[in-house]
């Protein structure tokens, strides 16, 4: 709770935050495709600043920005620098039969600015929508697929309980590792598979947890005639406003000249 | 018509093999006949196992008659075309607040019913609205559930139910896992509802003080209604009522027992307020202040030590606030914070209070806490101070309870006693491995493939070899009075009751020199309460070893616990003998603790009440309670009447 993390949620009254989220899922897979499709160094710094344009205007702190980016960055580096050694080119160092290349530094950086700017626009997605809007916003984007058998509402609905209860579960396995911890269990002794063996003195109590409390709550469902037929309503609909036509319109121009700067490319 | 007509309703729960054969049966209920009329509000009292769930379930159609039937409005759950239409005219509550709410916020959890009904949008924004003031937490509608307390969340499923705008509201146990203030806030809720909206409530649950609400009870046992009638009535018959696995309450035990003893109060009081009525009707017509005082004088052992009332109240530590009540408290907690020497001498003394006490601290001190301060989330703006400066020791063969309202720091108390934590600042000093901790939930440690190897577990853990920890375990298990036929099956297959007793074997085990209970009695019938204490005093504290437990039943504090150590938002307030802590109601009560009333009538009636021998050991054996100076005091009181 004290820390910010990847696909969290940032309450706020921004542009974004009020766009609808099945603009903003769109606003997403279009800014994505054309980043994958081109890369050269200009055409990134044009989608750069897009992002940083939408960024200062979702009312997301820098701050919260940095901090939910610490670890994936790190983890981003390391994979581009194994770029550095893999790539064939004009060598610039050598340790032993690893080999720096020119070409290899570059396609590392490339790599580096390229997935950075898909995790920082998925994370302004998360950060801008609770999991519930987006859970909602997919279904409703899928809806068609309800035509080929496709339980689409079932499935938000079960996104919608699973970040539910994400939490919960997460607070019951620590009261039950201290349950076991009281009996003298040592969870960090041993090796890798007596450890395995230890854990099944937290996994059992937790999957027959966890297997009551899904019984309790589809029957707790059912008492609220979940599976009524027919239409579930809603409190919050989703429903367009001009600011999300707006934003439509903004992404297929934007889509529009990516495809036809690629074509003459 | 009656709105709910269940007619020779029969269910047999049957277990079915991988093939299709039926492996065993079970009647749960037996040709039950109920009903409910609109507006109604019935109780459905019954101990654990006597099928109270089991109704509940089919007065919503979440289960089929094996046989009979349940008519909802004259339609019959058997009928799936009815199905939709029962279960939003019958709304259900249900027992553990974390598993019945779906969404995330608590606006959206309520709309659920609503939104599974396809109403248009309007609509269900009223009906959300409207039940959100109905349970009194509108301006909490955007919040996360996750966040809300275990009342609050009960109260968000009955919002949930009333969005479905139903006829009957069925609450199944919905407060027996809740603490005393979250019960007060579902009871309180369900009052207002009783008297704001014209909807029938029928409430299961084994709680007879809970049962005095209604306006009609139905006993159940064995899968049958075996009394109904008014509440006055249901608790004429006492012996059926404890043959019934039941209680009497509180009130009209204490009733009972004055009776027996000869006083003339009138049968059916089963309120406090008519016990007290009833026991102020005797003084005021037989005898006067003058008689009452000589009487003092000659007889009645009054254990009233004003002086030491006095000076326990003039450090200031309680001051009078009466302004507001929250900023009274944690003005409170300040000043606690602020004079720790003055508090540390004033707890000595009121720990000091009994000779038998002192006796006891003379014991091997086994457990010290010095200064002890935790926090959680250190650093951050959420930080908590869970625990400030808390002093005290534990000595061998004490029997302490630990009280406080939730979050006053209890159970962060017993992970540091237990070892299962570090304090942020001051030392917990105690000798290596003498703790066991035994925590609420026994499904959180049960996982082994059988009983008897599931309790193996800690004193293997210990470093036994196989035939030493089966010794222990198999000793454990008979102190806990687990049968032996249950030590071969799977801990998962036991009863909740056994199940706690497989939990509490498995630390037992161990051979802890202090036992920690979290809570060891919530959601326990009183019976169950007093099996389990006596188990302990009796098996294990009277073998010279200390067992402290905490609980919110203040009744348990009183009738086991020698030493009371109440917590106060992290700072202990009282520490001391129950009786003399319990004297201290105003103060109590202004951190959310109720004295029983057992110990409030004593006080404010010690004439009637006093029950006491000269070693200061109560008893409520009615036949050989009091010493013959207090037999000649009561035999005194009558005649002058």
């Amino acid at each position: 709770m004290s820390r910010m993390s990847l696909g969290q949620f940032y309450p706020g009254n921004s542009i974004i935050h009020k766009l609808d989220p099945r603009v903003k899922l769109m606003g997403l897979f279009l800014y994505l495709i054309p980043l994958f499709l081109i890369s050269t160094a200009w055409w990134y710094l044009i989608l750069t600043l897009i992002l940083i344009l939408a960024w200062m205007n979702s009312g997301v702190p820098g701050k919260m920005m940095f901090q939910a980016m610490k670890r994936v960055t790190v983890f981003l580096f390391i994979t581009s620098v194994f770029c550095f050694f893999c790539t064939e080119g004009t060598e610039v160092l050598r340790f032993g039969f690893l080999h720096i290349t020119v070409e290899g530094m570059r396609r590392g950086a490339m790599l580096f600015w390229r997935l950075m700017l898909a995790v920082v626009a998925s994370s302004l997605l998360t950060f801008t929508t609770t999991p519930e809007k987006l859970a909602d916003g997919l279904a409703k984007a899928m809806h068609s697929l309800t035509k080929i058998g496709v339980p689409v509402s079932d499935i938000a609905m079960i996104v919608t309980i699973a970040l539910r209860f994400i939490p919960v579960l997460n607070e019951e396995a620590a009261r039950i590792r201290k349950a076991q911890i009281a009996r003298g269990a040592n969870f960090s002794e041993g090796n890798l598979i007596q450890r395995a063996g230890k854990l099944a003195a937290i996994f059992v109590p937790l999957f027959v947890s966890s297997v009551k409390r899904a019984q309790d709550l589809a029957v707790a469902m059912d008492a609220r005639c979940y599976g009524y037929a027919g239409e579930r309503g809603s409190l919050h609909p989703l429903v367009y406003h001009r600011a999300d036509y707006i934003g439509y319109a903004v992404m297929l121009l934007f889509f529009s000249i990516s495809v036809f700067v690629r074509m003459i490319l | 018509m009656s709105l709910i007509e269940v007619s020779n309703l029969t269910h047999i729960y049957t277990t079915k093999n991988e093939d299709g054969d039926i492996i065993s049966q079970k009647k749960s209920l037996d040709a039950l006949k109920f009903s409910v009329e609109e507006g109604e509000f019935v109780v459905i009292l019954g101990a654990n196992g006597s099928g109270k769930t089991t109704l509940a379930r089919h007065l919503n159609a979440l289960l089929m008659p094996t046989d009979g039937s349940v008519l909802i409005e004259g339609k019959s759950t058997a009928d799936e075309a009815n199905l939709y239409a029962i279960r939003s005219t019958v709304g259900m509550v249900f027992q553990n607040p974390d598993n019945q709410l779906v969404a995330q916020l608590l606006e959206d959890e309520v709309a659920f019913g609503p939104e599974n009904l396809g109403l248009p949008t309007d609509e269900i924004r009223n009906r959300v609205d409207e039940a959100l003031k109905s349970v009194g937490l509108s301006d909490r509608a955007n919040f996360p559930v996750e966040y809300l307390s275990g009342g609050q969340k009960q109260l968000a499923a009955i919002a949930g139910v009333l969005a479905m705008q139903p006829k009957c509201m069925v609450l199944d146990e919905a407060t027996s896992m809740l603490d005393p203030q979250g019960r007060r806030e579902v009871l309180h809720a369900i009052e207002k509802l009783r008297g704001e909206k014209q909807i029938a409530i029928v409430m299961l649950t084994h709680d007879v003080e809970e049962a005095l609400l209604a306006d009609r009870i139905c006993v159940m046992d064995r899968g049958r209604i075996v009394l109904s009638g008014k509440p006055e009535d249901i608790f004429q018959n006492e012996n059926q009522i404890r043959e019934l696995g039941l209680e009497l309450p509180q009130a009209a035990g204490i009733a009972a027992e004055l009776r027996f003893r000869g006083l003339p109060i009138r049968q059916g009081v089963m309120t406090e307020e008519e016990l007290r009525r009833e026991l102020s009707c005797l003084i005021g017509a037989q005898c006067t202040g003058i008689r009452m005082n000589r009487m003092t004088d000659t007889g009645v052992k009054v254990k009233k030590e004003e002086g030491t009332r006095e000076k326990v109240k003039s450090p200031g530590i309680w001051k009078k606030d009466e302004t507001t009540n929250n900023a009274g408290i944690s003005g409170n907690a300040e000043e606690l914070k602020k004079s720790g020497k003055e508090k540390k001498k004033n707890y000595i003394r009121n720990s000091h209070f009994s000779p038998d006490l002192k006796k006891r601290k003379d014991g091997e001190k086994l457990v010290e806490l010095n200064h002890v301060t935790q926090r959680y989330f250190s650093g951050t703006d959420m930080q908590v101070v869970a625990l400030r400066d808390v002093n005290f020791s534990i000595h061998a063969g004490e029997f302490i309870a630990i009280i406080g309202q939730t979050g006053s720091g209890k159970s962060t108390l017993l992970d540091l006693l237990g070892g299962l934590a570090k304090p942020a600042q001051g030392t917990v000093e105690a000798s290596k491995m003498i703790t066991g901790i035994v925590f609420q939930y026994p499904d959180h440690q049960l996982f082994d493939e059988t009983v008897l190897e599931d309790v193996m577990f800690g004193p293997k853990n210990l470093g036994m070899n196989m035939e030493q920890a089966k010794m222990l375990a198999r000793q454990a298990l008979q102190v806990v009075q687990l049968p032996e036929e249950t030590w071969g099956r799977s801990p998962l297959s036991l009863s909740g009751g056994e199940k706690r007793k497989a939990a509490l074997a498995g630390v037992l085990a161990m051979e802890p020199e202090v036992l920690l209970l979290d809570e060891p009695t919530a959601g326990l019938a009183q019976a169950d309460r007093t099996n389990l204490f006596t188990m302990l005093r009796d098996e294990y504290n009277a073998k010279g070893k200390t067992v402290l437990f905490t609980t919110h039943h203040m009744e348990d504090v009183a009738e086991f616990a020698e030493r009371v150590i109440v917590l106060h938002e992290g700072a202990v307030a009282f520490d001391g003998r129950p009786k003399e802590v319990f004297r201290h109601a105003d103060e109590l009560g202004k951190i959310g603790l109720d004295v029983p009333l057992r110990v409030r009538l004593e006080e404010e009636f010690p004439v009637y009440m006093y029950n006491v021998d000269d070693t200061g050991v109560k008893s409520h054996d009615t036949t050989d309670c009091s010493t013959p100076s207090q037999r000649e005091a009561f035999n005194h009181v009558l005649l002058q009447s």
